[in-house]
């Protein structure tokens, strides 16, 4: 394992670092997610969306989401009479605390991850799935029949919904030959289909990247998969009883949940860092200027790590904004559309992948 | 809730606070459930209004539904009862808010028939355009709801926009947004205002790029498809047995409109197409909308063309008066068919006004058609078969 | 029906259309008409449980209405007795003053009366004929009056009372009352002590009028009828109002505007301008009848020819509450005004007898139990005169004086055309 950008001589400074960093890019991710939400539906439906709160002079409603925060820790904070209070207040917590740690081995940049974990794979899965715990228990907890039926809902959808996303990311570990998230960023650096074009994994891998993609929408209970909010049905589901500060928890949660599942998509299918397949931004700077004769210049590795860095997140952003599209453009399934399409369609579908791709690999 | 877990011997296990889902686990394991009841309104995005549905779901079935109305009953007929013919123009207004001015039409035309009164021509085409610019208001209004409560949030925004210009429309010759209060006896208020014959015109080809919009982000949709198609199917002999009409009626399959059977106003000059549809279903109810919408711009078409010059109302004594007498009068609301059932005993106010409006019947025909659907569904099917909680409760 | 009115019922439906279950429920909701065979009339199903009665029943009051009668809901007669006795009430404290108010406000109707009737004496002679014959039995009463008049009247006064009188005789002028109104209109009444006598003459001959006419139910009755009287005729009067004077009721069945208010107002104003004739009328009243067109609403707005009778009905409001204060307060009366015209676009006038309404109103009676009209006019511009204006009698007699006030309300009327 070779060292990331963060990992200082100091072990004590280096997890500072990281757990500053981590923080900070915890709290302010979501939040850009959340703006893009406010501002690509809002000019998706012929509106304007937030104009007017603004950081300093830059207006166009940037500074809503602070703005919404401020107002959800000022507001009263009701726990229901019979609702059970401990599993109450904790369930927020639970559901945000996944999306933090998943983002402690999310590679976002060469050199710039928390931790290189030989199963990052496995680990980013396995926490994000436990979010939905925090969805449970709120449903359970509040004492409402609403938020029961959306607990029970989110349930069945988690049952029917990790199998695709696994299976999905299955067959790129089988490609890849690693579990590690930067392993498989690297694997796609020197990817090349039929030995010849280099590709990232999203074209051998499309139908996983649809798997993957629909069962994250599934998971994270974005349209049309959002039956367990279905706020026309069971009035919002498991957040029914939540006011204040433990709702703005459930909303950071999700929108958490958007950019660390578009981020492990961006790792496994679309080459991580990568400006183009196998092509990394200094190369690409360089390629370009050499056109005009100007010579290959040397990046320093923060500078490297940083255009990574922002190359990543120009991919994520680009998923959020499908995500976010899908809900300006589709009604919500029925829970049990959602799960015929699930056990009937996507997860043979999967297996069929893994099938295809293990041929491939062996054969190929 | 800790309360009721310690009672777990008891067999009862928290879904709600202590009621609701109730698990009687029984010898050897054998699970009994027992259906959780919901109350669905009467404060619920789903029911637009106060509307009450109280279910019993087994799972996500729900096993019986009951409709409970009443919580928005104003007491119109009795109202009516002690207001003169005018003051009542202004009091139906407010039944259906989404059709106030077919409301109007329909007590106009009973005291206008009991008084056997001339209405000019040019009141009774602009009564025609207003009508349907009034349908087109009111169907707007549910092909933008009915998108949202299946999830999707854009045709609302879509269908608002067109509304809100038709709006202005009737606003620049009504004065009202929601209660026009245009209609007199013996007419309208005063005539058009100038340029609204050329800006209907305009709207016409606006909401015609509307409709196809519409019809292009919802029917392309596979899951608004299967959301909607098979869903509540109403066949059209309960649908009649319960009095059902309007969209609602012509989806089963039956070209009931008033409009054409019992013509009223000028629509006996005009060609007013009656779409049906085929299954009665949820998809068949939304398809009726947008087509009852193209119809309405069909006639409005029609009715800008035949529209000619003279007075607009008739003079009225100054205390209206309907004979002693009885009438019932229908006119095809944008909801359905709405009744008044006037009886004047030669006073100023009437005897008796019995409204028979067309949600009352619709919502009364909604046990039927949630009797094991699923919750999910029955949320499309609140969403299409068309009522007003205010039409309902009067 | 079986059952009786305590437990009435019906064979139920719902058997043969399913439909029929909730509009049965419903029945039985508001009628208490039980259903036979119905699966379950019960739990009620626009009211709650507990409601008690049965809300469409005639006997069944809105709780509201038991507080305060809904003024639209009775006719005028029935209201009658309860209604005399809040109006003497409140009209109680303004006693002294009342003559003089009455005496103006009957003195503007007159001459507005014959602006108009001359204005519509073209138009109108077909209907004018008509209303003549309908109208005969008001010569008696105007007989009557000339009696009164000149029982109490100056010397001066006699001409006119004469003048009505005949009027009243050949060509049968309904309002009695409006020829002491004329009297009192007239320019002779040149002080305030003339003005005085002539309103209290005023009231008795409009009390004649009312003895005469019909049997009076109680001295407050008498006194409100009494009231009523003198701005009755020239206005709009609703055919209850007619009614009660005492002509034959006008049933308006006859419902062409024409017809009902327009003949009686006619024929006063005929009389009235045909007595003006001799006495010069204030010039810039003639453009006044045209004034009540911008606040008509159920005037056709849409080149329809507009009738002249139509304007009949903003003129009590005016008449009775702006007059007595026209002289010394313009804005009060355009203020007024704007009362006039709401309860145009109300479309309640005439409900129960505008001239009773602007009478109290003149009176500023709030009492309520008229209709809406009459409590928004009487809630306007207070027409209390206030002691100075009480000095002003004088002034008000004056002529020149109410050319002038006239003057600036014809202003006001220009503003209001556009």
């Amino acid at each position: 394992m070779e060292p990331g950008l963060l990992d200082l001589a100091s072990v004590g400074w280096s997890i500072a670092l990281k757990l500053g960093l981590l923080v900070g890019f915890f709290l302010t991710a979501p939040l850009v997610a959340g703006y893009m939400e406010h501002k690509v539906l809002a000019h998706q439906q012929d509106r304007l969306g937030p104009m007017e709160a603004g950081i300093g002079p830059i207006k166009h409603g940037v500074g809503q989401l602070v703005a919404d925060g401020a107002k959800f820790i000022q507001k009263e904070d009701i726990v229901p009479a019979a609702a059970d209070k401990w599993v109450f207040s904790l369930a927020p917590g639970v559901a945000l605390v996944p999306g933090l740690v998943v983002m402690l081995v999310l590679p976002l940049g060469p050199g710039l991850f928390g931790e290189n974990l030989n199963a990052g794979v496995f680990f980013a899965l396995a926490v994000s799935s436990v979010s939905v715990l925090g969805v449970l228990m709120a449903a359970w907890s509040s004492a409402n029949k609403f938020s029961l039926m959306g607990g029970i809902r989110a349930a069945a959808q988690l049952i029917a919904y990790e199998l695709p996303l696994v299976l999905g990311a299955a067959a790129v570990v089988l490609q890849a030959g690693t579990l590690s998230l930067v392993g498989i960023i690297d694997a796609q650096a020197t990817f090349r289909v039929f030995d010849i074009v280099p590709m990232w994994f999203v074209l051998p891998h499309a139908v996983g990247f649809l798997l993957f993609f629909v069962a994250a929408l599934a998971e994270l209970n974005r349209p049309p998969f959002d039956m367990p909010i279905a706020d026309s049905e069971i009035i919002f589901g498991h957040m029914t009883e939540y006011t204040g500060i433990k709702y703005a928890f459930f909303m950071l949660a999700e929108y958490a949940g958007m950019v660390v599942l578009s981020a492990i998509a961006t790792v496994l299918f679309l080459g991580g860092w990568y400006a183009l397949p196998g092509v990394t931004v200094p190369e690409l700077i360089n390629g370009v200027v050499g056109v005009f004769g100007f010579g290959p210049y040397g990046f320093h590795p923060v500078v490297t790590g940083l255009l990574g860095f922002g190359v990543t997140m120009g991919k994520v952003l680009a998923l959020v904004f499908v995500m976010i599209w899908f809900r300006a453009t589709f009604p919500r399934l029925r829970e049990d559309q959602l799960q015929r399409m699930s056990w009937l369609i996507l997860i043979p579908l999967g297996l069929l992948n893994i099938v295809v791709i293990a041929i491939a690999k062996v054969f190929g | 809730m800790t309360d009721t877990l310690s009672e777990r011997d008891t067999g009862v296990l928290p879904g709600g606070p202590g009621e609701g889902v109730i698990v009687n686990v029984r010898d050897g394991g054998d699970i009994v459930t027992q259906d959780m009841n919901l109350n669905i309104g009467p404060q619920h995005p789903a029911t637009h209004g106060v509307l009450r549905v109280v279910i019993d779901l087994d799972g996500e079935k729900i096993s019986r539904a009951t409709p409970v109305i009443g919580y928005m009953h104003r007491g119109f007929e009795k109202l009516a009862e002690a207001r003169d013919y005018r003051q009542i123009i202004a009091l139906v207004n407010r039944h259906d808010w989404l059709s106030a001015f077919n409301n109007e039409l329909g007590v106009c035309m009973s005291v206008e028939t009991m008084m056997e009164m001339e209405v000019p021509d040019r009141a009774q085409w602009i009564r025609v355009i207003m009508c349907e610019w009034n349908r087109i208001l009111n169907h707007l209004m549910f092909v933008g709801s009915f998108g949202l409560e299946l999830g999707a949030i854009t045709p609302l925004f879509f269908a608002f926009r067109e509304r809100e210009d038709v709006q202005h429309l009737m606003e620049s010759a009504t004065g009202g947004r929601l209660h026009f209060a245009y209609n007199r006896v013996g007419g309208v208020k005063e005539d058009l205002p100038a340029g609204f014959l050329q800006a209907s015109t305009k709207m016409i080809k606006v909401i015609r790029q509307g409709t196809t919009q519409y019809r292009d982000l919802l029917f392309g949709n596979e899951i608004f498809m299967a959301r909607t198609k098979g869903v509540g199917v109403l066949p059209p002999d309960v649908a009649m047995e319960f009095g059902v009409t309007g969209p609602t009626l012509q989806a089963t399959g039956v070209a009931e409109d008033s409009r054409v059977s019992q013509p009223y106003a000028k629509y006996g000059e005009l060609d007013v197409p009656v779409p049906v549809g085929t299954n009665g279903d949820s998809y068949d109810r939304f398809v009726m909308l947008l087509e009852r919408i193209d119809a309405s711009t069909y006639i409005i078409d029609q009715a800008l063309e035949g529209i000619t010059a003279g007075a607009c109302n008739v003079k009225l004594p100054k205390i209206v008066k309907a004979p002693e007498g009885e009438i019932y009068t229908r006119t095809e609301a944008p909801l359905g068919q709405l009744g008044y059932y006037l009886v004047s005993d030669g006073k100023k106010n009437p005897w008796r006004l019995k409204m028979r409006t067309p949600s009352f019947y619709n919502v009364s025909m909604m046990s039927y058609l949630l009797q094991d659907a699923l919750l999910s569904d029955m949320i499309a099917i609140l969403g299409s078969v068309f009522f007003v909680v205010g039409d309902v409760d009067r | 029906m079986p059952g009786g009115r305590e437990k009435p019922t019906l064979p139920s439906l719902t058997s043969v259309f399913r439909g029929a279950n909730w509009s049965e429920r419903e029945t039985f909701d508001m009628f208490g008409i039980d259903f036979e065979g119905h699966p379950g009339v019960r739990p009620r199903i626009l009211t709650v449980e507990n409601f008690e009665g049965w809300p469409l029943r005639k006997d069944f009051q809105l709780t509201s209405r038991n507080a305060k009668p809904w003024p639209g809901a009775k006719e005028p007669e029935e209201q009658k007795p309860a209604g005399g006795a809040a109006d003497a009430t409140a009209s109680a404290g303004d006693a002294p003053a009342e003559p003089q108010d009455k005496a103006q406000a009957a003195k503007a109707k007159a001459e507005r009366a014959k602006a108009k009737a001359a204005a519509m004496r073209a138009k109108k002679a077909a209907e004018r004929a008509e209303a003549q014959t309908a109208a005969a039995d008001g010569a008696p009463s105007g007989g009557a009056i000339a009696d009164s008049v000149d029982q109490f009247g100056g010397g001066d006064t006699d001409d006119e009372a004469a003048a009505a009188a005949a009027t009243a005789g050949g060509d049968p002028t309904a309002s009695t009352p409006e020829g002491a109104a004329e009297v009192a209109g007239s320019d002779i009444a040149k002080d305030a002590a003339a003005g005085a006598a002539q309103g209290d003459m005023d009231e008795r001959a409009a009390q004649d009028a009312a003895n005469e006419d019909e049997p009076v139910v109680s001295p407050d009755a008498e006194a409100e009828a009494a009231q009523g009287a003198p701005p009755l005729p020239s206005t709009s009067p609703g055919t209850e109002a007619e009614g009660r004077r005492g002509g034959a009721e006008i049933q308006s069945g006859a419902r062409d505007a024409a017809d009902t208010p327009g003949m009686t107002s006619d024929t006063q104003g005929l009389g009235a301008a045909r007595t003006a004739d001799e006495v010069p009328a204030p010039g810039p009243e003639s453009d006044r009848p045209l004034e009540p067109q911008s606040g008509e609403s159920s005037t056709p707005d849409g080149g329809a020819p507009l009738p002249a009778e139509d304007d009949v009905p903003v003129v009590p409001a005016q008449g009775s509450a702006a007059a007595p204060l026209a002289s010394d307060a313009a804005p009060e009366e355009a203020e007024d005004e704007r009362h006039g015209l709401e309860r145009e676009t109300l479309g309640v006038e005439g409900d129960g007898g505008s001239g009773q309404d602007s009478a109290q109103a003149a009176e500023g009676d709030s009492g309520s139990d008229q209709n809406v009209t009459q409590e928004r006019v009487a809630q306007g511009p207070s027409p209390h005169p206030s002691p100075s204006e009480q000095t002003d009698t004088a002034d008000r007699a004056d002529p020149n004086r109410d050319l002038a006030s006239d003057a600036t309300v014809e202003d006001e009327d220009e503003g209001d055309r556009r």
